[in-house]
C-alpha cells in the first residue's frame, strides 16, 4: 500500500489560509494577490509489515523497527500509535513530526502461545491516509509434554511396607524448545526416580519410574504430578493417575483346637486336631464383608465352603444359567455325608490376601468374585437331586461340620476340573447340579472352569498364587491344648526385603524336598511297616483336614481300635507308642528317605492334660479293612513340626522339577 | 446382575438304569456297562469272577460275583463317589444306620463300617475317592474277603 497526500483540506489548513489572506489584505494595500500552495502532511512508512523470528512463548523478542517519515509539507500530528496481539511498541514520535522529519516505532513480540501469532500496528494521525497499518507476524515456540500413559496400575497386591517393582512413564518433549521441569512429585504411598534433568531438550525424552509402597491394606489411588513450563506456561502441570493395592501380610494365623463345638468331654465326638483360620467374605466390588472364624483348613479339598448363617449381611449372587436356573453343589465328604448349597460369587480375603476374581485366562473379570459354596443351613438336597447318592447324611450345621466353613487349599485350582467342563459323570455323578428356582427339578450339569468352586490361592491378586505353606510347631508327644501356626501364601514368592513387617514370612524353597503328586493327587508309593501303598489302588496322601494318621494295618502292627463303652471310635489304642517311619516316592521317583512317625494310644492321649488337649502329633486311626485295599491318609499329625508346602497344579516347584499335578514339599 | 454362563449340553437323559447291586444277581452288570459307556473286563478266578467297569477317564467299579451268581462285593475308585443306592441296593440301609455311630467326627476322616453282615470302607480326598463294600455271608467260603479290593 502506498500512502499519499490527500487533497482534502483539513480544518487547520483552512484556518491558516484565511489568516494569510487577512495578513496580506492588511499589509498589501489590496492591489495584488499571491497564490500559496496548500500544506499537508503525508505519511511514509519504512515497512508495511514486520515478520518476527520464532520466539519462545512468554519471552520478549528483540525489537524490530518501523520508521515513520512525514513526506508531506505539513506537520504530521499523531492521534495514537497502537499495536494489537502479542506485541508491544515504544516510539520516539512524540505528538508530531515536522515535514521531512521522521521518528521510529520499535515493536516487540512476546508470544502468549505457540504457533503463528498476528497483530497490527496502527497509526492514527492527521494525514489524509490515516489510519495507517503495519501487519505484524510472529511464531510462538513452546515445549509440549507428551506422556506415554495417563495412568499406572500396579497389577498385583503389594505387601504393606515393601516396595513394588517399578512402572515407568516416558515424558517426551514434542515441542520446539527446551522444557524446564520444576518438579516431579508422586502422592503419598508412591515414590519415583527419574532421569529427567531440570530440562528436556526439544524432541528429547526422559523416564520416570514409579514404585508403590503401601502403608495400609486396600486400594490406594494417587497422582504423579509433573510441574514444568510446557506450552510456555510456567507452572503447568501434567498428572498421571496411580492405582495400587496393598495387603497386610502373606500369612493367616491358624490354630489347632476343638473348633466351634468346643471340648465335649467325649472322645467319640470331640473334633481333635481340627485346624482353623479366619476368612473374610465380601460382596464383590464392595466393602460389604463378613469375617468368619473357625473355618477348617483343608489341604484335601479345593475352594471355600461356608454355612449360610455365617454370612451376616453379606448377600452374594447365585451362579445361574441363561434361564435363571441356579447352580448348586453336592459337596462330598469321605464319611459319605454331604453338604448342599448354591454356588455363589464372592471376594475372599485371607490373612491380608484377596481373591476378587478368577484369573482372566479362564474368563474372570475385575471384581467378579470367585465361586464359593454357601452351604444351606439345615439344607438337604431336594428330592430327585442327584446328591443323596452317597447314602450319608447332610452336614448343614456348625455342629455337624465342626466348623463354620471349610477352606480347601489343596493342589488344585478348581474343585472338579476339566472333567466337569464337558461331562457330568464317569462311574459316579459329578458334584454340580442345576435346579430351577423352586428346586423342583434338578439335574447334573457340566460347568466351565470359571464357575467351578475355586481355590482362592491361585486367584489371589498378589504374586502369592502358586500354593501355600502350612507351618505348625513341634508339640510334645503327650499332646498340647492348642497350637498356633501359620498358613503362608505363596511358595518362594516373598523375599521379605529388609525392613519388611514381621508378617512377611520368607517362603523360599530352602532345603525342602519337592514331591510331585500323581494324577490322582497322591504319592506314587508309600512304604510303611513293610507294606507298599501304591496309588491309586491303596494310595498314600496328605490331608490337613484328616485329624489322624489313618492306616489300616492294625493286624501287622499288632494294635487295635479304641473302644469307648463298647463302641469302636476308630482311633488306634496300641499298648505302647509305636515309633515307625514311612518312605514316600513321588511321580518322578524322588524318595523321601525314612520319615519318622509315631502312633500312641489315643485314649491315653485324650485323657492326658486333664482331658483338655486338642492337638496330637501321634494320633492314629483305622482307615479300613486292610493295607492292600485301603488308603494311607497322613492327616494333621504329620504337619506338626514341619513347614509343609502344597503346590498348585500347573505351577513349577522351587527346584524346577516336573510336577504336572501339583506337589508337596517338606 | 446375576452371573451367568452359557447353557451347555445336558448329558443326563431319562432314568438311570439299575446297576449290578450288592447282594443281587450278576445279570445287571451289562446294564451298568451301557450306562457307564464303559468297558467290561471280566476276570475269572477259581471261586469267583470280577467284572471291572472302567470309564473313559479311568474311574472304575469292580463287582465280585460268586459261583452262585450273586454280587458279594463291590469296589469303586474315581473322581467322585458312586451312587451308593445303586451300588449297595438294600445294603445302603446298613450304611445309613451305621453312619451316625461311625461318623460322629465328620470330614476329618473317611468312613468304616464293620458289622457282621456288612463291611464298608470309603476314603480319599477331593478328585479322588475310593472304597469297597462286601457282604461277609455272601463271600464264597473258600475266598478271602480281602479279594474285594
Amino acid at each position: 500500500m502506498t500512502l499519499r497526500n490527500g487533497s482534502t483540506a483539513t480544518l487547520g489548513r483552512i484556518l491558516l489560509v484565511v489568516a494569510g489572506l487577512m495578513l496580506l489584505a492588511s499589509c498589501g494595500g489590496g492591489s495584488s494577490t499571491t497564490t500559496t500552495p496548500p500544506t499537508a502532511p503525508a505519511v511514509s512508512l519504512s515497512a508495511t509489515g514486520l515478520t518476527f523470528a520464532s520466539q519462545t512463548v512468554g519471552s520478549p523478542s528483540s525489537p524490530e523497527s518501523v520508521t515513520v517519515t512525514d513526506s508531506g509539507n505539513g506537520t504530521l500530528v499523531f492521534a495514537s500509535i497502537v499495536v494489537s496481539g502479542d506485541y508491544t511498541q515504544t516510539n520516539n514520535c512524540g505528538t508530531s513530526v515536522s515535514p521531512s522529519g521522521s521518528c521510529t516505532i520499535n515493536v516487540t513480540f512476546t508470544p502468549s502461545a505457540s504457533g503463528t501469532r498476528t497483530g497490527t500496528l496502527t497509526l492514527t494521525d492527521n494525514a489524509s491516509t490515516s489510519p495507517q497499518t503495519v501487519s505484524l507476524t510472529g511464531t510462538g515456540a513452546a515445549s509440549t509434554v507428551s506422556l506415554s500413559t495417563s495412568s499406572l496400575t500396579f497389577p498385583i497386591q503389594i505387601m504393606v511396607g515393601t516396595p513394588s517393582t517399578s512402572q515407568s512413564v516416558t515424558l517426551n518433549n514434542t515441542g520446539t524448545v527446551t522444557l524446564t521441569i520444576a518438579s516431579i512429585v508422586p502422592s503419598s504411598g508412591f515414590s519415583e526416580t527419574d532421569n529427567c534433568d531440570a530440562s528436556v531438550s526439544a524432541g528429547g525424552s526422559c523416564t520416570i519410574n514409579v514404585t508403590f509402597t503401601p502403608t495400609a491394606a486396600g486400594t490406594l489411588t494417587g497422582t504423579l504430578t509433573i510441574t514444568d513450563n510446557s506450552n510456555g506456561v510456567a507452572g503447568s502441570t501434567q498428572t498421571v493417575n496411580l492405582t495400587g493395592s496393598g495387603f497386610s501380610s502373606n500369612t493367616a494365623a491358624v490354630n489347632v483346637n476343638f473348633g466351634p463345638n468346643g471340648n465335649t468331654g467325649n472322645p467319640g465326638t470331640n473334633y481333635y486336631n481340627g485346624i482353623y483360620t479366619t476368612v473374610t467374605v465380601c460382596e464383590p466390588g464392595t466393602t460389604t464383608c463378613q469375617s468368619i472364624d473357625n473355618v477348617l483348613v483343608d489341604t484335601g479339598s479345593t475352594g471355600l465352603r461356608v454355612l449360610s448363617n455365617q454370612l451376616g449381611s453379606v448377600s452374594l449372587q447365585n451362579i445361574t444359567d441363561n434361564s435363571g436356573d441356579i447352580l448348586y453343589e453336592c459337596a462330598e465328604y469321605g464319611d459319605t455325608s454331604y453338604s448342599w448349597g448354591p454356588m455363589q460369587m464372592a471376594t475372599v480375603q485371607i490373612g491380608g490376601e484377596m481373591a476378587s476374581q478368577v484369573p482372566a485366562s479362564v474368563g474372570g473379570t475385575a471384581n467378579s468374585g470367585i465361586p464359593i459354596q454357601v452351604i444351606t443351613l439345615n439344607g438337604i438336597a431336594p428330592t430327585g437331586a442327584p446328591c443323596t447318592a452317597d447314602g450319608g447324611p447332610s452336614d448343614s450345621t456348625v455342629a455337624a461340620l465342626g466348623a463354620n466353613g471349610i477352606l480347601g487349599i489343596g493342589n488344585y485350582a478348581e474343585d472338579c476340573g476339566e472333567a466337569c467342563v464337558s461331562s457330568t459323570t464317569d462311574v459316579s455323578p459329578y458334584p454340580y447340579i442345576l435346579c430351577n428356582s423352586g428346586g423342583t427339578a434338578c439335574e447334573l450339569y457340566p460347568v466351565p472352569l470359571q464357575y467351578q468352586i475355586w481355590n482362592p490361592v491361585p486367584a489371589f491378586a498378589s504374586a502369592d498364587t502358586n500354593g501355600v505353606v502350612l507351618q505348625l510347631p513341634s508339640i510334645p508327644a503327650a499332646g498340647q491344648g492348642t497350637v498356633a501356626g501359620s498358613l503362608v501364601f505363596g511358595i518362594g514368592t516373598e523375599t521379605c526385603p529388609l525392613g519388611a513387617p514381621a508378617t512377611c514370612i520368607p517362603n523360599g524353597p530352602g532345603s525342602t524336598q519337592v514331591y510331585a503328586l500323581d494324577q490322582y493327587g497322591n504319592f506314587s508309593t508309600v512304604l510303611f511297616n513293610g507294606v507298599t501303598y501304591s496309588s491309586p489302588n491303596n494310595p498314600g496322601f496328605l490331608d490337613s483336614g484328616s485329624n489322624a494318621l489313618f492306616v489300616s494295618d492294625a493286624a501287622t502292627l499288632g494294635i487295635s481300635d479304641c473302644t469307648v463303652s463298647g463302641t469302636d471310635i476308630g482311633y488306634y489304642c496300641p499298648g505302647s507308642t509305636l515309633n515307625l517311619s514311612l518312605t514316600l516316592t513321588d511321580l518322578n521317583g524322588v524318595s523321601s528317605g525314612p520319615v519318622p512317625l509315631s502312633i500312641a494310644n489315643a485314649l491315653s492321649l485324650f485323657s492326658g492334660g486333664g482331658s483338655t488337649f486338642a492337638a496330637f502329633n501321634d494320633l492314629g486311626g483305622d482307615s479300613g479293612t486292610g493295607p492292600t485295599t485301603d488308603a494311607f491318609d497322613f492327616g494333621l499329625p504329620f504337619f506338626f513340626g514341619r513347614n509343609v508346602s502344597i503346590g498348585v497344579m500347573g505351577t513349577t516347584p522351587p527346584n524346577g522339577a516336573s510336577a504336572p499335578n501339583g506337589y508337596v514339599a517338606f | 446382575m446375576k452371573t451367568t454362563f452359557g447353557v451347555l449340553l445336558i448329558l443326563v437323559l431319562g432314568s438311570i438304569p439299575a446297576w449290578a447291586t450288592l447282594g443281587q444277581y450278576e445279570a445287571s452288570v451289562s446294564t451298568d456297562q451301557q450306562y457307564l459307556r464303559s468297558e467290561d473286563r471280566v476276570q475269572v478266578f477259581q471261586a469267583y469272577k470280577v467284572h471291572e467297569l472302567t470309564a473313559a477317564n479311568g474311574a472304575t467299579i469292580r463287582e465280585y460275583v460268586s459261583p452262585q451268581g450273586l454280587v458279594f462285593g463291590v469296589t469303586w475308585q474315581g473322581r467322585s463317589m458312586p451312587d451308593m443306592h445303586q451300588l449297595l441296593g438294600t445294603y445302603v440301609t446298613n450304611l445309613q444306620t451305621a453312619s451316625p455311630a461311625q461318623t460322629q467326627v465328620h470330614h476329618l476322616r473317611g468312613l468304616i463300617v464293620k458289622t457282621n453282615d456288612f463291611v464298608f470302607v470309603n476314603s480319599g480326598h477331593l478328585r479322588f475317592w475310593k472304597g469297597s463294600a462286601y457282604v461277609p455271608s455272601l463271600v464264597p467260603s473258600n475266598v478271602s474277603a480281602e479279594v474285594v479290593q
